[in-house]
């Protein structure tokens, strides 16, 4: 699903929806080429969300209510802009901080000073 | 910055269409996003065919059908279980009601738990489900609330008729109402809609005179 240049497959799985909340908390509200290049940019290229993994997850989210979206013509084409409704705002909130938490707790294993996170 | 032309934007468009991507909110994102790697590509200084050479290798087939066939799936995961729920409760319901009525008719014990317990699925659960199914499944508000009504005054008359052979109080009002809102809110309703939608228009009317024929028969019986 993902294109990881750096992390293997497993270790990813899970990290892309409060990836994609948390952007789209921070940027309003974005389309799906801006959120890739956007994560491509942030991590360095180490992580890239190839569109097979994004739209699924998107309008997933979309039909939850997590997402609302705004359609734009562009001449031929439309570009669909998504954000986190009212109720999206405090899924995306949950979200990122249980992964937050979630990375602590994986630290104190983790750690070469095993036990001390 | 690049911008692509409205038929570069159609060929690309095209191509979507010949690799099958047929649902359209996702050929909406999957298109704009296919243009912005394009105008990538030419904003490195490459001709459009370039361009959509480059964007096409990083772009694969395989995983653009495999997007589409995983976003139905998920959007359609609730349908899903909602029509089996659908389905199982209305084969048991049925079972029971009829169950019900053949235990009636021979004076056998349990006739009346089989005969509340059917109809009431029937009516309460069943019913409403399968008119909320057709709801989703149409994107015509009209035929949207066709469905809804017609399952829900169905679900009424069920329910007052279960009410009647119970001798419970209040089957009149739920007979009558049911009856009411199918023959002056649901037949013109399904009347209009099935003309508008059949070539043999004849044969639309036929149909709706037959329905209201044996509403009028069902009318007669019910005083």
């Amino acid at each position: 699903m993902y294109i990881c240049l750096m992390y293997s497959k497993e270790i990813v799985k899970g990290t892309l929806k409060p990836i994609v909340l948390k952007l789209l908390k921070e940027h309003g509200r974005m389309y799906g080429y801006e959120i890739t290049q956007n994560v491509k940019a942030l991590t360095e290229g180490k992580i890239q969300i190839t569109e097979g993994a994004l739209y699924p997850l998107l309008h997933k989210l979309q039909a939850e209510g997590v997402l609302q979206t705004e359609s734009e013509k562009m001449g031929k084409r439309v570009r669909k802009y998504y954000k986190l409704s009212q109720s999206g705002e405090a899924v995306a909130d949950d979200l990122i901080s249980e992964m937050l938490d979630f990375m602590q707790t994986l630290k104190s294993v983790l750690n070469p000073d095993y036990g001390q996170a | 910055m690049a911008r692509l032309e409205d038929q570069q934007v159609e060929e690309l468009h095209d191509q979507l269409l010949r690799w099958g991507i047929a649902y359209d909110p996702l050929r909406d994102d999957l298109l704009d996003h296919l243009c912005c790697m394009v105008e990538y590509e030419m904003n490195q200084g490459q001709t459009f065919s370039e361009a959509v050479q480059e964007a096409l290798v990083k772009f694969d087939i395989y995983q653009i059908q495999e997007t589409q066939e995983i976003t139905l799936h998920l959007l359609t995961q609730k349908q899903r279980i909602m029509k089996k729920v659908a389905a199982i409760t209305g084969i048991i319901a049925s079972a029971l009601a009829i169950g019900g009525v053949l235990f009636k008719m021979m004076h056998w014990p349990g006739a009346e738990v089989m005969l509340v317990l059917g109809v009431s699925l029937l009516s309460v659960v069943v019913l409403p489900l399968m008119g909320l199914i057709e709801f989703k499944q149409s994107n015509v508000l009209r035929s949207q609330y066709t469905a809804l009504i017609g399952y829900i005054s169905g679900a009424t008359l069920f329910l007052g008729t279960l009410f009647r052979i119970m001798h419970w109080p209040g089957s009149s009002v739920l007979i009558v109402s049911g009856f009411v809102v199918l023959t002056f809110i649901f037949i013109p309703l399904y009347t209009v809609k099935s003309y508008q939608n059949t070539d043999n228009k004849m044969l639309a009317i036929a149909r709706s005179a037959i329905i209201i024929s044996a509403i009028a028969i069902l009318w007669g019986l019910f005083p």
